[in-house]
């Protein structure tokens, strides 16, 4: 069986590319992006997708897909609510809520950045702590986790870390309803507890950002950017509380499937009807970790700000610091969409894949009504990052998704046999770039060559009708995390 | 002739895998073991403190993603490395051990976030046991 040409840019696996399938599979892609999607068995993840009780439209795929574990990385997937459709906690992952925050500032790279950009990077390396373990810029006692994981990032905000407004240009207003701290164990209390604030480690990063290319001058105003500008992009997740969630509550439910009789062709796809008490339980917790991933987020706001205005002379305020947007990209969300003519009450999983409403939605800031919603797609370390806007025609596509990145192509061991570490350091060092990392060995894991093409998964995108490309930002200085 | 116990690294698009031989169910779940500590990097042999695990689940494969998920959880919390692991028993619903940890974090190794049940295989074989599990990193 083959995957089959919709139309450009849009692939369908057929029902029947593995047993079970509810709805054709749907991978967008460029003929290079899909081939890489096949041979890396991706599209097998797709169609073992396409079985989840409940699943309507299609399992899609954003071009930047790969192989994940149970879901691909790049996969939407909605089930009915009212129709016994299930959750899967593996269709969020462990990092629940992990996401892209987009700073913009009135700095230009020349004249007011260029010369101090490894001083900033030396300061952005003290302020903003790293790495697997360890603890945040904002440790929480006990008593105050579950604020944490209820206000989001209000709670940074009530603290002083950041601005007012900051919530306002974030997903859900940096809050998102329906969180049950109740459902949060101890153990995830105590693994995220002193981590609030702190980056994390693998492919999460801290970059200074330069504007090199507009390619829509309207949606640029909008969204505050320009030519030649410096901004800051945070890549980082709900740390140690949304891993614990999801090993939590997933044990529970791959413990129920012989109850509710749901059989899945990869454990760690299991799942349990949206109105089960065990979904109601995840789906509050998961809740209550995407809270606590955009509250870290928010409290590295402050810590960025802090290196800016030390290094630079003048308050974050009067270099124009502030939050373009913050949007997740793994996360499962009750959400209205209309499917043969009908609305129905949706659970969409995002696994690896971003939100992103049209011009005109009513959840999106009013700022951006006109714009549609931002969407930031993150290049892989050394390459470039995209702002995106939301497409509507992306609501019938793909319930409202897009890209979140660019993507792996390639494994950790294979990337590090390309190049060492070091030796990367020094290209990347060569071409201008100024650097950060705690271990220099695992540097090459992030190289830009593991990854795909960015430039050709954001066009790929434009090119589907799921997102429109605004900016494209060239990394100038990398903390990797 | 019994089965070599040893483990080794299986490469995934963005994850890792750990493949663990052993003699017996428990010699395969220390080789599982070690194989996360070395992604980890937080293999220091030591004495360090020894704190007892137990996990429940009905089957083999669960057992084992319990119990290295009961690893990671201690040694973040602990802020440690894993200086030894003792698997006492495996038996059909439960596992029993114990792991020292030393004091120090990790380096040289790619944090992980949880083992996961994708691919996953506990079986016989060569006159032994054969794992496969993913892990989230």
């Amino acid at each position: 069986m083959e995957p089959r040409r919709l139309r450009p840019f849009v692939w369908e696996i057929p029902v029947g590319w593995v047993e079970g399938m509810r709805v054709p599979g749907i991978v967008y892609g460029s003929d290079g992006l899909l081939a890489q999607a096949v041979r890396d068995r991706a599209v097998d993840q797709v169609a073992n997708v396409a079985t989840l009780p409940g699943i309507v439209g299609a399992s899609y795929a954003m071009p930047d897909i790969h192989w994940g574990y149970g879901f691909p990385i790049g996969g939407v997937a909605a089930t009915d609510v009212e129709a016994g459709g299930v959750v899967s906690p593996g269709g969020v992952g462990y990092d629940i809520g992990c996401g892209v925050r987009l700073l913009r500032s009135h700095l230009r790279w020349e004249p007011d950045v260029k010369a101090r950009i490894a001083e900033l990077v030396r300061a952005l390396a003290a302020r903003v702590p790293r790495g697997g373990g360890g603890r945040g810029l904002l440790p929480l006692g006990r008593g105050e986790v579950d604020r944490v994981l209820v206000e989001g990032a209000g709670y940074p905000l009530e603290r002083g870390h950041g601005f007012e407004e900051d919530a306002q240009a974030c997903e859900d207003g940096g809050r998102l309803a329906g969180a049950a701290p109740a459902h949060v164990s101890e153990r995830a209390r105590e693994r995220g507890a002193p981590q609030l604030g702190s980056l994390g480690g693998g492919n999460h990063f801290l970059e200074v950002q330069v504007v090199d290319q507009i390619r829509d001058e309207q949606a640029a105003e909008v969204l505050g950017l320009f030519l030649g500008q410096v901004c800051v992009m945070l890549h980082s997740g709900s740390r140690g509380i949304g891993h614990q969630v999801c090993t939590d509550h997933l044990r529970v439910i791959e413990r129920l499937l012989p109850e509710t009789g749901i059989r899945v062709p990869d454990r760690q796809l299991a799942c349990i009807p949206v109105a089960h008490e065990a979904a109601r339980a995840y789906l509050g917790a998961m809740a209550a970790a995407a809270n606590f991933a955009v509250a870290n987020r928010q409290a590295m706001t402050g810590g960025v700000r802090a290196a800016f205005a030390e290094v630079l002379g003048r308050s974050a305020r009067e270099l124009g610091m502030e939050v373009v947007y913050d949007v997740a990209h793994n996360l499962a969300k009750l959400e209205e969409h209309d499917v043969d003519g009908r609305r129905r009450r949706l659970c969409v999983h995002r696994k690896g894949a971003t939100r992103a409403f049209g011009p005109g939605h009513p959840a999106l800031p009013e700022r951006y009504r006109t714009t549609g919603q931002p969407v930031i797609n993150p290049g892989s370390m050394g390459a470039s990052s995209y702002v995106l806007v939301g497409d509507a025609r992306a609501e019938q596509r793909s319930f409202a998704s897009t890209c979140h990145g660019a993507g792996r192509s390639m494994s950790r061991t294979r990337a590090r046999k390309v190049m060492s570490g070091p030796e990367l350091r020094r290209r990347l060092e060569r071409e201008g770039l100024v650097l950060s990392a705690r271990n220099w060995k695992l540097l090459a894991e992030e190289a830009p060559y593991a990854y795909k093409d960015a430039t050709e998964v954001v066009e790929t995108c434009e090119g589907a009708g799921l997102s429109r490309v605004v900016a494209r930002l060239r990394p100038a200085g990398v903390l990797k995390g | 002739m019994r089965q070599e116990a040893g483990y080794e690294l299986l490469e995934h698009t963005a994850d890792v895998g750990v493949r663990a031989r052993g003699g017996t169910l428990e010699e395969l779940f220390e080789q599982a073991t070690l194989g996360v500590a070395e992604v980890l990097g937080a293999w220091r042999p030591g004495a360090g403190r020894t704190v007892a695990l137990t996990v429940e689940a009905a089957d083999l494969g669960a057992l084992l993603v319990d119990w290295l998920n009961e690893v990671l959880y201690l040694r973040e919390v602990r802020y440690g490395s894993l200086g030894a692991v003792t698997v006492e028993r495996v038996a059909a619903e439960r596992a029993t051990g114990s792991v020292a940890l030393t004091s120090g974090e990790p380096s040289g190794g790619t944090y992980v976030k949880a083992a996961t049940y994708h691919g996953l295989r506990v079986e016989r074989s060569g006159g032994g046991w054969l794992a496969e599990v993913y892990l989230d990193v």
